[in-house]
């Protein structure tokens, strides 16, 4: 049975009438993907170089123990260019014009074209906004809270109302028993939308579920207050935040009270607070810093990590891999049994079998972890309790999941990347041509095969070494002793490298759009 | 569901492919492919070539419908009969989808890839 085909039926009417450049497959959240798997040899180079590198860094961190010393930081407030960045008004100026992207986004969903690539919605979502902001996230800092239109709308609202005296929020206080399930649950939500929901590159339906996720999200900000939302209840304040704690980037306030208010306590140990705008809005000038900092350390803030956020994380890195699991041959041949097994479920079948896999990878994710933690517990002779170790040690896992990430969404952020020159000059498939550009059609050989595989394993490899990196300065920092703390992270490289090899394995798998008879 | 011998077998057949037929760069290089009831043997999924190579798809049918090669989007109407080139230079390395439609079934299909590997 083919599985494009399937997918492709509710669309065929939209897509057979019109003549398109690029004709999608539609095999993930958007979009057609041209990689060629990794070779064998580069393949087996990476994993080598992961494997080897890793005892590198656990001999150099165990003659130079960073023990509890913070990373090296510098505060570019201390330059023009630096107070310009974080300049109210520039802010306000990028919260403005991505305020206007979103009615423009919104506004083409709806009275648009509803051929996924002459609709500005499907790509501005699924490419520029989903996969655009990881890599921003993780690369260059936490700029979704910056610019995150729904949190500056209310904001606005906000300000404006309170001029009338009037207070927008009813600021109940947000019941911390609860930690971010619900941002865990409007994740999985979301998820399924990218990954499973057939509907999911019709221009309408992405404009519908926009309103639905409007509507929550002002809801929550209503209720519990906008900081307290985006804090526990927003699943992209909290994915792109748990990716920036990556970036060589932070915002911080040295204020123990700006950091203490609205019910969200958000100081660390040491009384700062780290990525918290409201925080930084409250602090007075001289306890602000907008610092440059060494990639991955702020992993090593392990403080407000709650088992809600243990889940998170899981389920943000199994979405991820599963993304990739399903182009490869291995999940086409899974696909086509269960398919035929299934028979009587008859056209939800495809639906139901991706609904059951998307549950399942965090389930194995967190199945797999927790045995681990277990493991590490134990091997560290119990001084620090499962749970505990569950905690701290899970954000290193991230630095693995966002190499993965950007090996695996590179040459599609550079191929279908490009749709937007296009569409920058027809949003709503009108016939427009606002910028000349809407005869752009993009350039597939852009970069070559060889570049790719380098940056994918260049990445994998990097993404580890930091992974192992922060997990064994935490361990060394919170264990209360050397040794423990060393055996413990015998099982978690373990795991890592069994991580980093299934990473690598699925980039070096062909993509498969079709499940063989 | 596959044997492994049948993908060994196809990768040896596609590897006799690439360097008994693998000529130097911009040789014309034809490429048969026959779909037979909307689809391609085993052994032609897979079109195996390198950058630069001068390349013809030599596409012959049993009923009538239309091929189209992603990326690269190049598209024919193919009839039974006569078969239909499609000619032209590889210059973007990755592996391309090729797709067929208008067939019975009125949607696309995946018949098979074409991989273009870096010199």
């Amino acid at each position: 049975m083919r599985r494009s085909s399937l997918r492709a039926r509710s669309l065929a009417s939209v897509l057979l009438t019109v003549a398109l450049p690029i004709r999608p497959a539609f095999a993930h959240g958007f979009g057609q993907r041209y990689d060629l798997p990794l070779p064998l040899w580069l393949w087996v180079g990476g994993a080598a170089a992961a494997v080897g590198l890793s005892f590198v860094v656990i001999g150099l961190l165990i003659k130079g123990n960073p023990g509890r010393a913070d990373y090296p930081r510098l505060n570019l407030l201390r330059w023009r260019l630096g107070r310009l960045l974080a300049d109210r008004r520039v802010r306000l100026a990028a919260q403005v014009a991505s305020v206007a992207l979103l009615l423009v986004v919104v506004t083409a969903s709806f009275t648009g074209d509803q051929s996924p690539t002459r609709n500005i919605a499907p790509t501005a979502i699924w490419v520029m906004w989903w996969v655009g902001f990881a890599y921003l996230s993780a690369l260059v800092g936490d700029l979704w809270a910056v610019v995150n239109p729904w949190g500056a709308i209310f904001a606005w609202i906000e300000a404006l109302v309170r001029r009338l005296g009037v207070a927008l929020a009813f600021e109940v206080r947000y019941p911390s028993q609860l930690g971010v399930w619900p941002a865990v649950v409007l994740f999985a939500a979301f998820a399924w939308v990218e990954l499973v929901y057939t509907g999911r590159t019709i221009p309408a339906r992405l404009g519908v579920l926009t309103m639905t996720y409007s509507l929550i999200t002002w809801t929550g900000m209503v209720l519990f207050g906008r900081a307290a939302w985006l804090y526990h209840g927003d699943p992209f304040a909290v994915a792109f935040g748990t990716l920036a704690k990556f970036a060589p980037t932070e915002v911080r306030v040295t204020d123990r009270a700006a950091c203490r208010r609205g019910g969200v306590d958000r100081a660390e140990r040491d009384g700062t607070c780290i990525n918290c705008g409201e925080c930084f809005d409250r602090a007075a000038l001289s306890q602000r810093e907008l610092n440059l900092r060494p990639f991955g350390s702020g992993l090593l803030h392990t403080r407000d990590v709650s088992n809600s956020m243990v889940v998170f994380v899981l389920l943000l890195l199994s979405t991820v891999t599963f993304d990739g699991f399903t182009a490869t041959p291995a999940w086409s041949r899974l696909e086509g049994v269960l398919f035929a097994a299934l028979a009587p479920l008859g056209g939800l079948r495809l639906t139901v079998i991706g609904s059951v896999g998307l549950l399942t990878s965090p389930a194995v994710f967190v199945l797999v972890y927790l045995l681990f933690a277990r493991w590490m517990a134990r091997a560290a002779g119990d001084m620090l309790s499962t749970g505990t170790v569950t905690r701290i040690l899970v954000l290193s896992l991230v630095p693995i999941a966002i190499a993965y990430h950007l090996a695996h969404y590179f040459m599609y952020l550079l191929i279908q990347g490009q749709l937007m020159i296009r569409l920058a000059s027809d949003p709503f498939g009108f016939g427009w041509n606002l910028f000349g550009t809407a005869r752009y059609r993009p350039d597939i050989g852009i970069v070559g095969a060889r570049f790719a595989w380098y940056t994918a394993v260049i990445a994998i490899v990097l993404g580890h070494i930091i992974a192992v990196y922060v997990a064994h300065a935490v361990a060394l920092r919170e264990f209360p002793d050397e040794r423990a703390a060393l055996r413990s992270q015998i099982p978690m490289l373990v795991l890592m490298v069994g991580y980093t090899m299934v990473s690598l394995w699925i980039i070096a798998q062909p993509i498969v759009e079709t499940t063989p008879k | 569901m596959q044997g492994n011998a049948t993908r060994t077998a196809r990768i040896v057949v596609v590897v006799a492919l690439v360097t008994v037929g693998g000529p130097a760069a911009a040789e014309p290089r034809v490429i048969e492919l026959s779909l037979r009831n909307g689809q391609l043997p085993e052994d032609q999924r897979v079109v195996r070539v390198q950058q630069g190579d001068d390349v013809t798809l030599r596409w012959t049918t049993d009923r009538s419908l239309t091929v189209h090669l992603h990326g690269y989007d190049l598209e024919r109407k193919l009839s039974p009969g006569a078969p239909v080139l499609m000619r032209f230079t590889v210059r973007a390395t990755g592996r391309f989808p090729i797709e067929i439609h208008g067939s019975s079934h009125g949607d696309e299909q995946t018949v098979g890839y074409l991989e273009v590997h870096p010199r």
